[in-house]
């Protein structure tokens, strides 16, 4: 099945689709982020790790459009976030960590209304909230109000709301949180297909060592408002100068002793 | 004891923390709400003052519908309170967020329910305490009562308040126990709507006026006669005034110690009782109120109304539509407004239908295009009534679904102007209807017709458009209860520079219509001075409709863009302050 439907794409290719230049963000003396400038090319997953408060989810609100940076601009798929909104919102569907939706509209209505907001035609909509709500295993509750959704089936809906106008780049802050074994499979299997034959560039936020180790294709370590380390897994590896697994890995990086040391 | 005080302490450092640290504006805010609660005790007192001293006017009865009135407002207060504490206590019992907490921690429920049973009764009390303060001030005023009064009141009423208040909490009790806890707030909610339109519908079809038609005297005297029976001997309302009454009149020799043994023991009493039941059926009850409501199916005739919207062309501006309009009539404390509304359009009409103007020693023409022309002014304060109820919260309606919108591709303005058309049509009607149906009871003459309709047509996209646009100024995300919104800070200055932009318009457009009556009824020309200032003054309050419309707009959307920016905190912290003042953080 193919989710996005675009022609397929070569894997992790071409400009970058996601260009963060610079960014930060301060409340009022706090400073949640730090002059963060990174790339993600079409096709990529880019894993965005760091310890509560690190800054990972202010940025993530930014990268959606939800939060304005205090300075830097934010490019996707080549728009200013800033100054043209509406087309950069346009190519990228955006997963919260936290499913708050409109609790008395039922899950078909909601991914009409989506689609509505996204300008997708009447009866490309229906067909693909149809599939999407068949391919999350919410077709049997597509009249029900939101309402009675558990935790897990309200995630599974924003994800499907969010591939509704078939995405370019994915924006995801911790996608397996109140999933069950079943329904985490079921997203990173997702995840992977999207990336690989798709072209979907993907940036995930998440706290879960064993899931951004298996699905991301590179990961960035942000620290008290900067970003910490960039690379692949053996990259990291070469960086902190040891052996380890991810979890090693990034304990070391997000040391109070590690805060001190800048990142060339 | 250390349980129960320790369970209070979250909602008292709560409120300390707020005290001290209000965030952007705060400090402001309280001083203007502090400023206005006031004004309204001074507007309460001397509107009481002049009640009490009206009764007296009535020879013979003056003492009677004293004491009358004096009961009823210990009985109307204990009645509001029975109702707003019901609600209250369904949801600080069993429907608040932290109550799982609560429950796993090793606290006895008997602690958890007695903190709760006090949070909620402070919660429901405030308001009723607030209002008749000044009422039983201003009794205390015009009978020149001495120290004994002041000093009992609060007694008296705390005893009165509680015993209403340990009542509704009996009743959720036993309440929850057969009905689902949400089932019953939502019941209770309406029932308590229903009985004040019915009060308000009954009150006004007895048509009050007529007390003080010189023609309708005899028969007065004979309902003021009927007011001698005495009231109910059981009820604390009925002891607190008979407590107070003998202190007000300077009848100390009347006054009994036993009212305030009887009003304290019988607060004592139903607090037992209430505590009794607690005890056996609070646990019981609520787990049952952790059960779900059971799947519940969408569809049908809701569905087949809201195709209605495929009308709109924009597909952000039809899906906004439906889904502002499905929960609409999904949500209980949303559509039932809708009868408030309904009783107040009857009432207004009412009003217009029994208006007997041949009565009066004025020309009927005269009258007539008068009451036509400030009627104009009474549509614009409907109009700005309903704004203030449905379009004013209508960005707050989105709640924390409004990440939905900002990350959607919908510019900040357009998802605004979408709210203000989708409640603009239903205001615009109305509104013209009113005015279409008075001008006819009224038989206003063609041209102060037409002129009112223009100035309906003009002043009501201007009241819709502030509406939204300090809707979005003062947005209330976090909302539990969207009816709650419009008694905010926001709503406040929504209704002041609704109405002072009412009496700039209406003050700007009189001049022309005084001028139209008095040549019409002079049959005098039009003069030049006539031909310059008329069309100057439309063109003035041309410009105020125009600045009505786009300032507020602007400034709610400026608001709206840097929302998230200046409320939400850090990661760790972005539960906290959601209710915005965003410029004035910014600026």
């Amino acid at each position: 099945m193919a989710l996005i439907g675009a022609q397929k794409m070569n894997r992790i290719s071409g400009d970058p689709v996601i260009s963060l230049e610079k960014i930060s963000k301060n409340y009022r003396q706090h400073r949640a982020v730090i002059d963060l400038s990174l790339k993600v090319p079409a096709g990529e997953i880019y894993g965005f790790l760091g310890p509560n408060g690190a800054g990972k989810t202010t940025t993530i609100r930014m990268l959606a459009g939800a939060l304005a940076p205090s300075s830097g601009r934010i490019f996707i798929g080549g728009f200013d976030l800033a100054k043209k909104p509406k087309e950069a919102k346009n190519l990228m569907g955006y997963i919260p960590d936290r499913p708050f939706l409109y609790e008395k509209l039922s899950g078909w209505e909601f991914l009409i209304f989506t689609a509505g907001l996204y300008r997708v035609p009447t009866k490309e909509a229906e067909n693909r909230a149809e599939e999407l709500l068949n391919v999350f295993e919410l077709w049997d509750w597509r009249d029900e109000l939101i309402d009675n959704y558990s935790h897990g089936m309200k995630q599974r809906l924003i994800m499907s709301g969010a591939l509704l106008p078939k995405p370019r780049i994915l924006v995801v802050d911790e996608p397996m949180v109140g999933l069950d074994p079943r329904g985490a499979k079921l997203v990173m299997d997702i995840f992977r297909r999207l990336a690989l034959e798709e072209g979907v560039a993907m940036f995930v936020s998440t706290h879960t060592m064993s899931l951004a180790s298996r699905l991301c294709d590179r990961i960035g370590i942000i620290f008290k408002g900067r970003l910490k380390s960039e690379g692949t897994e053996s990259e990291l590896r070469a960086q902190v100068g040891r052996a380890g697994d991810l979890e090693d890995l990034f304990l070391e990086m997000t040391s109070d002793e590690a805060a001190e040391i800048p990142r060339d | 004891m250390r349980e129960f005080l320790l369970l209070l302490k979250p909602a008292r450092w709560s409120l300390l923390n707020y005290l001290k640290d209000p965030g952007p504006g705060g400090y402001v805010k309280l001083v203007s709400l502090g400023i206005f609660t006031l004004a309204l005790w001074a507007a309460l007192f001397l509107l009481s003052l002049k009640m009490i001293r009206s009764f007296y006017s009535v020879e013979g009865f003056g003492d009677i519908l004293a004491y009358k009135t004096f009961n009823l407002l210990w009985l109307t207060g204990s009645a509001f309170l029975i109702f707003s504490a019901v609600i209250a206590a369904l949801s600080s019992f069993y429907l608040a967020r932290d109550l799982g907490l609560l429950m796993a921690a090793p606290v006895s429920r008997e602690s958890i329910f007695w903190a709760r049973s006090l949070q909620s009764f402070l919660a429901s009390a405030w308001m009723p305490a607030a209002f008749l303060l000044p009422v039983f001030q201003a009794f205390g005023y015009h009978f020149q009562a001495g120290f004994l009064y002041y000093v009992l009141w609060p007694p008296a009423a705390l005893a009165v308040a509680f015993s209403a208040a340990f009542v509704s909490q009996a009743a959720v009790i036993l309440l929850v126990n057969v009905l689902p806890a949400r089932r019953t707030k939502d019941i209770m909610s309406l029932i308590g709507l229903l009985s004040f339109v019915a009060l308000y519908l009954v009150f006004r079809f007895l048509r009050p006026e007529q007390l003080v038609n010189p023609d309708n005297r005899q028969s007065v005297a004979g309902y003021l006669a009927s007011l001698q029976t005495p009231t109910s001997p059981m009820l604390p309302t009925t002891w607190a005034t008979d407590l107070l009454w003998p202190l007000l009149g300077g009848r100390i020799e009347e006054f009994q110690w036993i009212y305030l043994f009887l009003l304290v023991l019988g607060a004592v009493v139903i607090g037992l009782m209430t505590s009794y039941a607690a005890h056996f059926l609070y646990w019981v009850g609520y787990n049952k109120s952790q059960e779900g409501a059971g799947r519940q199916k969408t569809g049908g005739l809701l569905n087949m109304t809201a195709s209605f919207f495929l009308l709109v062309k924009s597909s952000e501006a039809r899906a906004l539509m439906v889904k502002d309009f499905k929960i609409f009539f999904r949500d209980h404390t949303q559509w039932s407004q809708l009868f408030l509304l309904g009783a107040l359009m009857i009432i207004y009409l009412y009003n217009f239908s029994v208006l007997n103007l041949k009565r009066y020693p004025i020309e009927a023409f005269f009258l007539e295009n008068t009451i036509a022309f400030l009627n104009v002014g009474l549509v614009g304060l409907v109009s700005a009534t309903l704004a203030l109820r449905f379009a004013f919260p209508s960005i707050s309606a989105e709640g924390f679904s409004y990440w939905i919108i900002r990350s959607a591709p919908m510019a900040t303005g357009d998802f605004m102007r979408y709210k203000l058309r989708f409640w603009l049509v239903p205001i615009m009607v109305i509104a013209l209807s009113l005015t279409y149906l008075t001008n006819r009871f009224l038989n206003a003459a063609p041209v102060m017709s037409l002129t009112s309709f223009g100035l309906t047509l003009l002043l009501t996209p201007g009241l819709c458009a502030l509406a939204v646009g300090l809707g979005a100024r003062f947005p209330r995300f976090e909302t539990e209860n969207l009816a709650q919104v419009p008694t905010g800070y926001g709503g406040l200055i929504f209704m002041v520079s609704a109405s002072v932009s009412l009496l700039l318009i209406i003050g700007l457009s009189a001049w022309p219509v005084v001028s139209y009556i008095r040549i019409r009824r002079r049959a005098l020309e039009w003069g030049l001075k006539e031909e310059i200032l008329i069309p100057a003054m439309a063109v003035l309050v041309l410009i105020l409709v125009w600045e009505l419309w786009q300032r507020p707009f602007k400034l709610g959307r400026e608001a709206l863009e840097v929302f998230d920016e200046e409320t939400r905190g850090p990661d760790s912290s972005r539960e906290e302050a959601v209710e915005s003042d965003p410029l004035e953080a910014k600026f």
